[in-house]
């Protein structure tokens, strides 16, 4: 009897050590096997996003109280410098203004003569932003309409200031925005007043990185970015930001949607060839 | 009374599971947690830490492991790098049944500083090592200074709600 007991106790610490080490066996395979974007994985997370959305809608309304009351709190003590600082600036976009219609008439008017035929929106759809998934390695947002919608995969978002990201997995009431800022977005772009043209690369800081400029590009805080329509995701002409700093070979970007303090987002379909967002199959039907 | 007795069980068994739940969607979920700081804290690895001290049991591993799984899959990491990361967090402190549950909360609280600085620096450098991303030094150091602070309060929830079904279970 007894020394079964032991045997027992012996079997059990011996289970204890050895599981964990399978566990860590497998983990390591599944570091080798498999990537974020595999079809399971992405599958499997569209399904938790699909269940945990809600529950986050429902959790965050006190949260959203909280924030509503200290944003009031700051608006009531910035209205002042932000009262100076609007007539200043009113003064200057009198004279922007003029500058502006005499742009757009010109522009109206070569249009007219090259037979240039915009990308119009085909669909878009209104949302509201439920989840913010930002950690280390990643800048996405959930919002709540998905394929039943009319949300696809590769979608533009914009906010009422900006353009923000696109759609990359779409389930049928929740869809994933990857932001701008996100590392693994890559959006080529160019600065239109001089014809140069680059990759906007999010690197999980405010600030998206400006690479890929051609040799010798001379680019200076200021200038304004918008996309070049190059790689047939985002249609060209989309303002994006502004370059802040360029210094040292690195060049800073700060987006016209430079913060998180947004609820609603537009998603926008254009048509475009969606071949060249589908690599692998995903959860859209 | 006997479905309670039954809630109070699975309360019992799975405390390690729930807790994980709720620190997953506090952190892959609702968002950040601190305001001015953009990413959320990593406070999973504190529960995995405290149940491998202090609950050093064979299905709590494997709950480390699937919320580490679950981590990667929410964070858009290389599934794998959490789970087996956490599974190690757990495993290690569970090896030391005998020394560990007995220290007092600042020794614990030392010797998890410098397990979270080995696991920081682990993540880091096998997510740099599979994507070839390596995230901000800031970022890397807020994340490991507020994982230290949020320290007590996890470890406290985790004690006093293991401690309270430890108490009725008994």
């Amino acid at each position: 009897m007894e020394n079964k007991f032991f045997r027992f106790k012996r079997l059990k610490a011996q289970t204890l050590l050895f599981a964990p080490v399978v566990f860590l066996g497998v983990a390591l395979i599944a570091m080798v096997m498999l990537s974020p974007d595999t079809p399971a994985v992405t599958a499997v997370r569209v399904a938790l996003s699909e269940v945990t959305a809600p529950v986050v809608e429902r959790l965050k309304t006190p949260m959203r109280w909280v924030d509503a009351l200290t944003e009031k709190i700051g608006e009531i003590v910035m209205v002042y410098h932000e009262n100076e600082k609007l007539r200043a600036a009113n003064v200057r976009l009198q004279a922007w203004r003029n500058t502006a219609e005499q742009l757009a008439f010109e522009n109206k008017e070569l249009k007219k003569n090259l037979n240039y035929v915009p990308i119009q929106p085909v669909s878009f759809v209104t949302a509201q932003i439920m989840a913010d998934a930002a950690g280390d390695f990643s800048r996405s947002k959930i919002v709540g309409a998905g394929y039943t919608h009319g949300v696809h995969r590769g979608d533009v978002v914009f906010t009422d200031k900006s353009l923000i990201g696109r759609i990359i997995e779409v389930g049928p009431r929740f869809s994933r925005v990857l932001m701008l800022t996100d590392y693994f977005s890559r959006v080529p772009v160019m600065i239109p007043e001089k014809g140069i043209k680059g990759i906007l690369s999010g690197d999980n800081t405010p600030l998206p990185k400006l690479i890929f400029l051609p040799e010798g590009a001379s680019v200076q805080p200021g200038d304004r970015l918008v996309t070049s329509g190059d790689s047939g995701v985002y249609p060209a002409g989309l303002p994006i930001g502004v370059i802040v700093s360029a210094d040292a070979g690195e060049v800073s970007v700060r987006l016209n949607q430079a913060d998180d303090h947004f609820e609603f987002v537009r998603v926008v379909y254009y048509g475009l060839d969606e071949t060249l967002l589908r690599p692998e199959k995903d959860a859209t039907p | 009374m006997k479905a309670i007795n039954i809630l109070r069980q699975i309360a019992y068994e799975g405390l390690f599971l729930w807790i994980g739940f709720v620190l997953l969607f506090l952190a892959h979920g609702g968002g950040p947690m601190t305001p001015y700081y953009d990413s959320s804290v990593p406070l999973m690895p504190i529960a995995a830490f405290y149940f491998g001290v202090f609950r050093p049991r064979l299905k709590n591993a494997f709950f480390a492991f699937i919320l580490g799984f679950l981590m990667d899959i929410m964070g858009f990491y290389p599934p794998g790098v959490h789970a087996f990361l956490l599974t190690l967090l757990f495993f290690i402190p569970s090896l030391n049944t005998r020394t560990l549950p007995h220290l007092t909360f600042n020794a614990l609280w030392g010797i998890f500083a410098g397990a979270d600085a080995v696991y920081m620096l682990a993540l880091k450098g096998l997510v740099w090592g599979i994507t070839g991303e390596s995230g901000t030094g800031t970022d890397f150091v807020l994340q490991y200074g507020l994982t230290l602070a949020f320290f007590p309060i996890v470890a406290g929830i985790c004690g006093v709600l293991n401690n309270k079904l430890v108490r009725e279970a008994t």
